[in-house]
């Protein structure tokens, strides 16, 4: 009686809290939850008379187009291995850049520094394809034309020679995204007690010690979170950069498919509710578990650090 | 200054203005290519130094410069309460769920969590949005879908407040009496200011960048705002080039590369304005946490 | 610093209470009653203006309905918006109560809306009538039944029919009729469109080509005109655009909806083959590698999304391959600003039902009344003053008649400054009933029935095949084919090893499939016939 008095009451002191979540609570589940209901249709021929519902089901035909081709291996192994290399490439460069422009001492280049590695943030992957032509074009190129020239070699049929391509993805990838990550890793810098770092002065610490032993591992939470997100995304692709970027051409397909791709120009001109849905699903499910498995590894390691 | 950190500052400042200079010289290089005249362009590709100039893709998306400030006026209020609302949001949420103690912490990151995992996709959502809550055609639309609360900002930010928030304050603080209303305002929100910052530049970004909400949800054009506006430009220009048949020279007039540029361009320029100011705020964010210890 | 987070907290607070009472006021329904009633006031001015000048008001003497007041969502494609869109939507609707006594919701849709909209649209059973349906997605649309079977009410479509003639029935997908075709141009040759002062330069004459694919050796012909371009001016790119023969999939065979199984020789057979392993097409691939290696295409073709038009207006392309007709060279004299000379490629051509079937009026499974809607649609056959309206505007302001009776700008009004122009005739349900526009021959409409009937008609002409049983193999070979077509067709591969390579992946995705379930459909219909 007494300890069941003492729960109300230590649950009493939490409602406020509760409340807060409340707001938030609601928009996720209208916004992300209400919708799930439409996974079903992957399994549904879908007809708009009998609503999503009551269509008749399909079982796993509308995976098929997934699975039936010899493509199937080459286009995820294509996602999942760029999703692996952007996230080692981001992670290790945002990191680095947060560290430095931290350091900065002249807040004017600061600010310039922080300004500008947002920029190409700002600009959509179509432009962004864009300008890459420009470089590689094979008739007017800043490469062909310039830059091989001048340095004395050949110039390289960019769009039908697959050697560059992981390179060129992978640099452009960063080029773009990279500004997203340093910021979170300034905040969180910024966030580190200055007083550890003012003891290891006294102590003579040096600048590569202070960077290793105090930022580094403060980092470690930020570092899990944004790595365990990114892990959820990893059956995903930016569909702008292998679809727009190579300039669809057919020659780099084995090195540029990716689930996206391959889903974009096999339901371009059928379409179809069901399928789109079918391939939503199996990504949302592949991320799910390699999450699920992710998490748990860290909770293991560090219960604090996971994310739930 | 020590002789050793002289040169730690020269050799990080040189290797930042090496990446600034990679991530602002293509930018040159689009608004170089958005003033190139049109055939120049074409003919010769994009270059930093144009045989020819021409002003003709600006004139041509000022054609319509009633519509394009309107636009503009639009994504403005979208940005600022879609934002404010965000974080708002966002920091409600991750405050209760970066206290150890609260019952129910991990169920209710889990359930926010999750929502990054799964979607219900497009289709379903937009039957959602457009039968149950009618947004189409609305400023709402911009707001509502998608973008207004997002998994990824409230870990990030309740990341944030567990690390960097030292739990004594809070002891100390109900030691003193104060709610955890007061907390959230007087402790929690100042202290939170840095990430807070950085979230709310990312969803404003997103929220000034998108233009798939009004793809989707707008077909009225005084309801556009400027991503859709210049996004449905570009499709259209695109989709009547595709399509030509016109033998009335109405597609002659449009110039069809440098308007890609140069509507990019637009796009972004009021947030190359804009942006030193809100850095301010966001530099202050960070000497702020760096005070705090 | 304080009261501004108080402020937007407040404003946070004031948004969530006016979403929740903006929740309850239904504000599409208003919006669409106020334009209807708009529209029943409007003045009479504008029909006196048209029913003086002297087209044949066939609507007049065919049988009148009465549509009761019922109001039509016709969607329709437009170019881009202009300000007099709301005058234009209410001339029609003013024109439809005076006629049917029906109301029109007018829903203009650009092409990038209607390609970001049209799906979820219809999955979400918007209020929708009439809209423009693309060939791609009839099994889908069928499926899905987003679409109302039109053979239902037949006896509401007699004018379209008569209009139509045989093409109607190109909308049957088995006994299905999914939608009605434009009238336009039934086949699509292949042409080459060079600048013709380089041509003239070069003391050449149309008449001195006979590019055919009775001899592929003919073709030479081309190589010559290009060296003889690229000798005289070496900057110039002899070809560049997005298309070269193989990838003109629309003439030398009748492709049957989509080229995975064809009826080869312009449709003059009934036997179902695979294309891509035809001679025909290593031919093709072969003359493309050649112009690729030879440095008369450009480098960059393979990957090009610009237009030829785009290329030669830019100044430095010599031509480009496209499908032509009887008025290309107005049509691309006013889109590249250069005179050009059109060299037919490959001869003949054939009538195939994908020519009637790429794009058509479909009635939406959303209509409340669909035989009111199939009623519109029949009406928008026959009316002169619909198809001018949704094409080129309000008369007097946009566009005005001239004598030679076609359309032209009124004084003072050029392509920029005019308030409502489309010009896109091929996507409207009857452009030959409404007015050509200025620069055309007089008699352009009948040197389009001419054009047409004189074509050589594919033996499948009428058929047209429902891919519902083999989605997922359609779906494959969509796939397999953009990563081979363009690079063998502009022929920057080893053609030899590729093809081969195509040839696998197709029939691994299940080509044989797709062919034999398209000889069974085709089979039957042929018995049927």
């Amino acid at each position: 009686m007494e300890k069941k008095k003492m729960n109300f009451a230590r649950f009493k002191q939490f409602i406020p809290l509760y409340i807060m979540l409340l707001p938030g609570a609601v928009y996720l589940f209208i916004n992300n939850y209400i919708p799930m209901a439409g996974i079903v249709v992957a399994f549904k021929t879908y007809n708009v008379n009998d609503g999503i519902f009551h269509s008749p089901w399909a079982g796993l035909k509308n995976f098929e187009f997934l699975f039936g081709t010899n493509e199937a291996a080459v286009i995820i192994r294509n996602t999942l291995l760029y999703n692996v290399a952007f996230i080692i490439v981001n992670t290790v460069v945002g990191i680095m850049l947060a560290i430095f422009i931290s350091d900065v001492m002249n807040t004017r280049m600061k600010k310039l520094y922080q300004s500008s590695i947002l920029l190409p943030f700002l600009i959509s992957i179509v432009v962004v394809s864009y300008i890459v032509f420009a470089l590689l074009s094979h008739e007017n190129g800043m490469f062909n034309k310039g830059l091989l020239p001048m340095l004395g070699m050949e110039p390289v049929q960019w769009y039908n020679d697959t050697t560059w391509w992981p390179v060129i993805l992978i640099v452009t990838n960063c080029w773009k995204g990279v500004g997203y990550g340093t910021l979170i890793y300034i905040a969180a810098i910024a966030g580190i007690d200055q007083s550890f770092y003012e003891a290891a002065d006294l102590d003579g610490a040096s600048k590569w010690q202070q960077i290793t032993r105090i930022t580094l591992p403060c980092l470690i939470p930020s570092i899990i979170t944004l790595l365990i997100m990114n892990i959820g995304r990893i059956f995903y692709s930016d569909f702008g950069l292998f679809y727009q970027v190579p300039q669809n051409s057919g020659s780099l397909y084995p090195v540029t498919n990716t689930i996206d791709t391959y889903v974009y120009r096999a339901l371009m001109s059928t379409g179809g509710f069901g399928r789109s849905s079918a391939a939503g699903l199996l990504q949302s499910v592949v991320g799910f578990t390699l999450v699920i498995v992710s998490n748990m590894v860290v909770r293991k390691a560090s219960a604090e650090n996971a994310i739930f | 200054m020590s002789k050793g950190r002289k040169a730690y500052q020269a050799v990080i400042n040189i290797i930042l203005i090496i990446v600034s200079l990679c991530m602002i010289l293509p930018l040159v290089l689009l608004f170089m290519s958005s003033i190139t005249e049109e055939n120049t362009l074409v003919a010769n590709g994009y270059s930093f130094f144009p045989a020819q100039f021409s002003a003709g893709a600006y004139e041509y998306i000022m054609q319509n410069s009633a519509t394009v400030f309107r636009a503009y006026g639009i994504t403005v209020l979208v940005t600022v309460i879609g934002t404010s609302l965000s974080i708002i949001l966002a920091s409600l949420m991750a405050f209760p769920l970066s206290l150890k103690d609260l019952p129910g912490r991990r169920v209710i990151t889990f359930y926010v969590f999750f929502t990054m995992l799964f979607s219900g996709g497009l289709v379903p959502s937009y039957i959602m949005w457009t039968t149950t809550f009618g947004i189409r055609n609305t400023l709402w639309a911009y707001i509502f879908p998608n973008f207004l609360l997002g998994a990824f900002n409230i870990i990030l930010v309740r990341t944030f407040f567990t690390t960097s928030i030292p739990a004594d304050i809070y002891e100390a603080a109900k030691i003193d009496g104060a709610g955890y209303l007061t907390i959230y305002w007087r402790i929690v929100m100042p202290l939170g200011k840095p990430i807070l910052v950085t979230i709310g530049l990312f969803t404003g970004l997103s929220y000034w960048n998108d233009w798939t909400n009004g793809l989707y949800y707008i077909n009225k054009s005084n309801m556009f705002s400027i991503q859709t506006l210049l996004n449905r430009m570009i499709q259209d220009i695109q989709a009547l080039a595709a399509h030509s048949t016109a033998n009335s020279g109405s597609l002659m007039q449009i110039p069809q590369v440098s308007i890609r540029m140069a509507i990019a361009f637009v796009a972004i320029l009021p947030i190359l304005i804009v942006y030193p100011f809100l850095q301010k705020y966001f530099a202050s964010g960070i000497m702020l946490g760096a005070v705090k210890g | 610093m304080k009261a501004k987070r108080i402020i937007s907290l407040l404003l946070a607070l004031a948004l969530v209470c006016a979403l929740f009472a903006g929740c309850g006021g239904d504000g599409g329904k208003e919006s669409s009653q106020e334009s209807s009633s708009e529209t029943q006031q409007s003045s009479e001015t504008q029909q006196s203006e048209n029913s003086s000048d002297e087209g044949e008001s066939e609507a007049e003497s065919t049988g009148k309905v009465d549509g009761g007041g019922y109001e039509v969502n016709y969607l329709y494609m437009i170019a881009q918006e202009g300000p007099n869109q709301t005058k234009v939507n209410e001339a029609i609707n003013e024109l439809a109560q005076k006629e049917l006594n029906m109301k029109v919701n007018v829903i203009p849709m650009t092409w990038g809306t209607y390609n970001s909209q049209i799906s979820m649209m219809l999955a979400a059973g918007e209020p929708l009538d009439i809209f423009p349906a693309f060939s791609g997605n009839f099994s889908t649309y069928i499926e899905s039944q987003y679409v109302v079977n039109m053979a239902d009410y037949l006896d509401d479509l007699k004018d379209a029919k008569e209009v139509l003639g045989v093409d109607f029935n190109c909308g049957y997908i088995g006994d299905f009729l999914i939608g009605l075709g434009q009238m336009k141009e039934r086949g699509y040759p292949t042409g080459l469109v060079a600048r013709k002062d380089i041509f003239d330069e070069l003391g050449y004459k149309v008449e001195d080509f006979n590019v055919t694919v009775e001899d592929y050796s003919s073709f030479e012909q081309l190589d010559e005109l290009f060296a003889k371009v690229k000798e005289a001016h070496p900057d110039m790119v002899c070809l560049d655009g997005t298309s070269i023969m193989a990838l003109q999939t629309i003439d030398w065979f009748d492709n049957l909806g989509d080229n995975f199984g064809v009826l080869e020789n312009y449709g003059q057979t009934t036997t179902i083959t695979n294309w891509f392993e035809s001679e025909q097409y290593k031919n093709f691939c072969e003359i493309g590698s050649r112009w690729f290696k030879n440095g008369y295409s450009s480098q960059d073709i393979a990957v090009n999304s610009d237009s030829g038009e785009i290329k030669m207006k830019a100044g430095n392309c010599f031509s480009f391959i496209t499908a032509i007709k009887p008025n290309t060279d107005i049509e691309k004299k006013a889109q590249t600003g250069y005179d050009v000379a059109v060299i037919p490629v490959g001869g003949n051509c054939s009538k195939s039902t994908s020519a009637v079937t790429s794009a058509m009026l479909s009635v939406a499974n959303s209509a409340e009344d669909p035989q009111k809607a199939v009623q519109f649609m029949n009406w928008t056959y026959i009316s002169q003053e619909f198809n001018d309206l949704i094409n080129w505007g309000i008369e007097g302001e946009d566009w005005v008649l001239t004598e030679d009776n076609l359309a032209a700008y009124p004084d003072g009004v050029d392509a920029t400054s005019v308030s409502y122009h489309n010009d896109m005739g091929y996507i409207y349900p009857n452009q030959f009933a409404g007015h050509a526009w200025e620069g055309n021959p007089i008699d352009i409409w009948e040197q389009y029935e001419k054009y047409n009937s004189e074509m050589m008609t594919s033996k499948a002409y009428g058929f047209t095949f429902d891919s519902t049983p083999v989605t997922n193999e359609e779906a494959q070979l969509a796939s397999v084919y953009e990563q081979y077509s363009k690079d063998l067709a502009f022929g920057v591969v080893d053609i030899e090893s590729k093809l081969k390579e195509f040839n696998d992946a197709l029939y691994a995705a299940g080509l044989q499939t797709v062919m034999d379930e398209k000889q069974k459909q085709l089979d039957a219909w042929l018995d049927a016939q």
